[in-house]
């Protein structure tokens, strides 16, 4: 890690073909601050992109990066940091990436707890195969796959990360800058998995869910000096609030416990602990 | 039939312990000096339902299970269904003695449990009259009653043991040691009653069976191991310390083996959610430096087809093994077939850019796992070695020596630090990790996380030298053909650094042929020896090398001989269709064996099959067999 890390340096030279105005430009900022804030160094982090155009990630920013299959990248995303745990690692995918397709990979990945940050660019719409309703999207949001609204209520992914045993909930909004990567800080500062939804708004394709909705109608926890993160019950009663909706650190569990340490998973995984076998013909002999 | 060997069919149901008995007894065979293969017959079932495992053991190699077998222990199946369900279920009681008749061999032995299995089923069976005519000789003896004056009626396998061991003149000294090595207390001195007690009963009774047990002496150290040993083994050796599965017969042996020890190594293995996971894992461990593996069988590997593509195009080394069983879909979950063979070669989209090993047996298991993984690593491509539930599970005693070999953790054509610095890099600073201006036999050195100066992106997109997303018509060619040559290079190398990972038998000038590929191998290589004894003249060849495929091995074999047969375990003849497409002629040459019951080959099948299909004797097989004729016939 070296102390005269800047934000630019994790940025590539590839100029985003995000739609002029899309919330991933204020997303990607954000985590590009935040991870240079913590002190990390482009080269020792490595960056995990879904499908979509969040998935795009891994070409406008610069360190090492895996754009894979979508839905997948959470489970690239534990076997980097499971197998190299000093390797900061982000993963950034979008609503249909993580509550969609991917939803059975973001509970047990989740439940696993691998230090490492997740972030969902979240838009309430599939944009780049031009304007499908998505997991997120609401039940009476008319698009061409789903004429008269899909009828079918959306996901609460904080609340889905709840109910699979998360160690740190949070919610930001791409344009409230400052406050958006305070909170993907505090994810990647968290001992384990730091999950953050962010409302990532689409210019092109949601009319419903835009800028102005989120500045009008977000609640800013901070603000709410009586909301403790560590309280678990505090933060069920924000998360399962139908009626407003928040940003912020909703739930931190102080006394979470990554992945590796709970495996005490070392650093070389090339070096076999003494005592152990070291190759077959020891095992092998066990078999007379 | 020979009966200079045993073949001992141990019956019983699900959950009686019959594994645990038959892997204890083969090794008392083993320690006695013989050479032994065991074959495992199970339904998909935790409690009850007929399972049978066979032992061969013989003073000579034995690679195959036999023809039919010739001493049948048939305990009854304690978890049986209760009389109301025997319309569904049949006679579960009866099963372990009525479903094993057919394949006895004529003079063979039958011990039955009469503790479990009652006079009037046997009378229902016209057991006596069919002793009779094929001269078996029946022992029916209280194995239960016994079990239980000793000690708790789950011991009746002692017993069973205890009488066998009697019945074949055998000495009692490696069984009893095996049990002290598997239990303590009360339990062992119980069971070493009951073995007591049941081997003076077997002594007492007046023997009209000529059957002993062989005598044999082995000069080395022998273990006796699974193919899913030595699969996890050749893992270990190869430096691999990563694993992610999820469990599904048969493939959750080596599964197992590796979670019981990655842990002590240092290494991680984790269960996870889908097989899409498993492999994705496995994908990002390898991206992270880590020697990295995954596998299913067939319908988990179905889901692995997205991440095995991505291991592709961004070109990260992985080990995928798959375990085949009788499908489609669900199909018989326990039961051998070597089906899988299109699907693992061709799934995913696009062009396939992967390696393909089909081991023989259990030697060329832990070879061809560490030769998986060498090639893996040197050229980052995706390697799979596929076998089947029958390679999966049966064992066969091996020289402890033979793994004498040094472990092999390096990470190929990964650069250092150091190497980092000197490898080509753009304009504007960036690695070119894909470079294709430089790559030798295809393959561009990769960097690792951590490593500066090394930044790429790896993307299942099509890609430019430095990983950004291109569809550039030029750059989608060289990246294209960059890909595709590391394969001309591995079959390259293959033919010429290493020693051939096929496998030959009988003699070099014979008139025709028999090929196979996979676990049908030693019974493939008993027939064709015992096909020479009977004055044909037949050579036969394993291939182990689905892809890149041995064009030149096969296409001399084949232009050696007259005509050839293809056996395989499956419906439609897909390694034959392989080697048509591979080697695009020799339609005439070629008919097929092809058996796909749920039941490996026994080497009699092959032989018979030979004798309709080449020899053109007129007649049709008897035995469960489909032949195919060659193109124009």
């Amino acid at each position: 890690m070296s102390s005269d890390v800047r934000f630019t340096d994790f940025k590539s030279d590839k100029q985003p073909t995000w739609c002029p105005g899309c919330g991933d430009f204020g997303t990607m900022n954000g985590m590009m601050k935040a991870l240079a804030e913590t002190g990390n160094d482009p080269d020792n982090t490595f960056v995990v992109a879904g499908i979509g155009c969040s998935g795009k990630i891994g070409t406008y920013m610069h360190s090492y990066a895996l754009h894979g299959v979508h839905g997948r990248a959470l489970p690239v995303g534990q076997g980097v940091k499971m197998a190299r745990p000093d390797i900061e690692v982000m993963v950034a995918g979008g609503d249909g990436d993580g509550y969609s397709i991917g939803a059975g990979h973001f509970v047990h990945a989740v439940r696993r707890n691998v230090d490492m940050t997740y972030v969902v660019m979240d838009n309430r719409i599939y944009g780049l195969t031009k304007g499908q309703a998505s997991p997120t999207s609401r039940s009476d949001f008319e698009t061409s796959t789903t004429p008269e609204g899909p009828k079918q209520p959306p996901v609460n992914p904080l609340a889905l990360a709840l109910a699979s045993g998360a160690s740190f909930i949070a919610q930001s909004f791409s344009s409230d800058a400052l406050r958006h990567q305070e909170i993907v800080q505090e994810a990647i500062e968290h001992d384990g998995f730091g999950f953050v939804n962010v409302f990532s708004p689409c210019v092109t394709f949601n009319d419903v869910d835009t800028y102005d909705y989120f500045r009008d109608n977000l609640v800013d926890l901070q603000e709410d000096e009586d909301h403790d993160p560590n309280d678990y019950e505090a933060a069920k009663e924000v998360i399962l609030d139908s009626d407003k909706e928040y940003q912020g650190v909703m739930y931190k569990d102080e006394n979470s416990v990554p992945y590796h340490e709970k495996h005490g998973v070392t650093e070389d995984m090339s070096e076999i602990p003494e005592g152990a076998p070291d190759d077959a013909m020891d095992l092998v002999r066990e078999f007379y | 039939m020979s009966d200079d060997e045993l073949i001992w069919r141990i019956a019983g149901g699900s959950g009686d312990g019959i594994d645990s008995t038959s892997q204890n007894f083969a090794k008392a065979l083993m320690r006695s000096g013989l050479d032994v293969f065991t074959h495992r017959h199970y339904p998909s079932r935790i409690r009850g339902g007929h399972t049978y495992v066979e032992i061969r053991a013989a003073d000579r190699e034995v690679q195959s299970r036999g023809d039919g077998y010739n001493f049948l222990l048939a305990l009854g199946d304690s978890f049986a269904r209760n009389p109301q369900e025997e319309a569904f279920y049949g006679n579960e009681e009866l099963k372990p003695l009525s479903e094993n008749l057919d394949d006895l061999r004529e003079g063979g032995v039958i011990v039955y449990d009469e503790g479990l299995i009652s006079d009037e089923d046997v009378e229902e069976l016209n057991l006596e009259e069919r002793a009779e005519e094929n001269g078996w000789h029946v022992y029916p003896i209280d194995l239960r009653g016994l079990a239980k004056e000793h000690g708790r009626e789950v011991m009746r396998n002692t017993a069973g043991v205890g009488i066998t061991a009697a019945l074949l003149e055998m000495d009692l000294e490696h069984i009893e040691d095996l049990m002290e090595d598997a239990m303590g207390g009360d339990i062992l001195e119980s069971n070493l009653e009951i073995l007591h007690e049941a081997y003076e009963m077997g002594q007492d009774l007046e023997f009209e069976h000529d059957l002993r047990i062989p005598e044999g002496e082995h000069e080395s150290e022998q273990a006796l191991l699974s193919g899913s040993n030595a699969i996890a083994y050749g893992a270990i050796d190869a430096g691999c310390r990563f694993i992610a599965g999820y469990p599904m017969t048969p493939w959750t042996d080596v599964f197992t083996i590796l979670s019981q020890n990655f842990p002590d190594m240092g290494g991680i293995s984790e269960q996870v959610e889908d097989e899409i996971a498993a492999a994705a894992l496995a994908v990002g461990a390898s991206h992270a430096g880590v020697k990295a593996m995954s596998g299913s069988s067939g319908g988990g590997f179905a889901l692995m087809s997205e991440p095995l593509g991505l291991a592709e195009m961004t070109e990260t080394p992985l080990v995928l093994v798959e375990a085949m069983r009788a499908g489609p879909s669900t199909g018989m979950p326990t039961k051998p077939e070597q089906g899988d063979l299109e699907h693992v070669l061709y799934t995913s989209q696009g062009d396939s850019q992967r390696v393909v090993f089909a081991p023989g047996n259990i030697e060329e298991a832990y070879e061809q796992t560490r030769l998986a993984f060498d090639i893996a690593w040197d050229y980052q491509i995706p390697v799979m070695l596929i076998y089947d539930q029958k390679l999966s599970g049966e064992n066969t005693n091996v020289d402890v020596e033979f793994f004498d070999r040094e472990p092999s953790p390096d990470l190929g054509s990964t650069l250092t630090e150091e190497e980092l610095k000197e490898a080509a890099h753009d304009n504007s600073g960036k690695f070119k990790r894909f470079d294709y201006e430089n790559a030798e036999d295809g393959v561009a050195p990769r960097s690792l996380p951590g490593q500066k100066g090394g930044r790429y992106l790896a993307t299942g997109n099509e890609h430019s030298p430095v990983g950004h997303i291109s569809e550039d018509p030029d750059n989608r060619v060289y990246q294209m053909d960059r890909r595709l040559e590391k394969l001309e290079a591995i079959r390259e190398e293959l033919n010429e650094e290493r020693e051939s990972t096929q496998t030959y038998f009988g003699d070099e000038d014979a008139e025709y042929g028999i090929i196979t590929w996979g676990s049908s191998q030693g019974a493939v290589e008993e027939a064709v020896e015992r096909l020479n004894n009977s004055g044909y003249s037949v050579k036969g060849l394993s291939v182990s090398d689905m892809m890149p495929f041995p064009e030149q091995e096969v296409t001399e074999f084949l232009e050696s001989v007259d005509e050839a047969m293809v056996v395989e375990m499956n419906a439609t003849a897909q390694f034959r269709g392989l080697l048509q497409k591979e080697l695009g002629r020799f339609g005439e040459k070629l008919t097929s064996l092809l058996k796909y019951n749920g039941n490996p080959f026994e080497p009699a099948e092959i032989v018979e099959g030979y004798e309709v299909n080449i020899a053109e004797e007129d007649r049709e097989p008897t035995a469960q067999v489909r032949i195919e004729p060659a193109a124009g016939d």
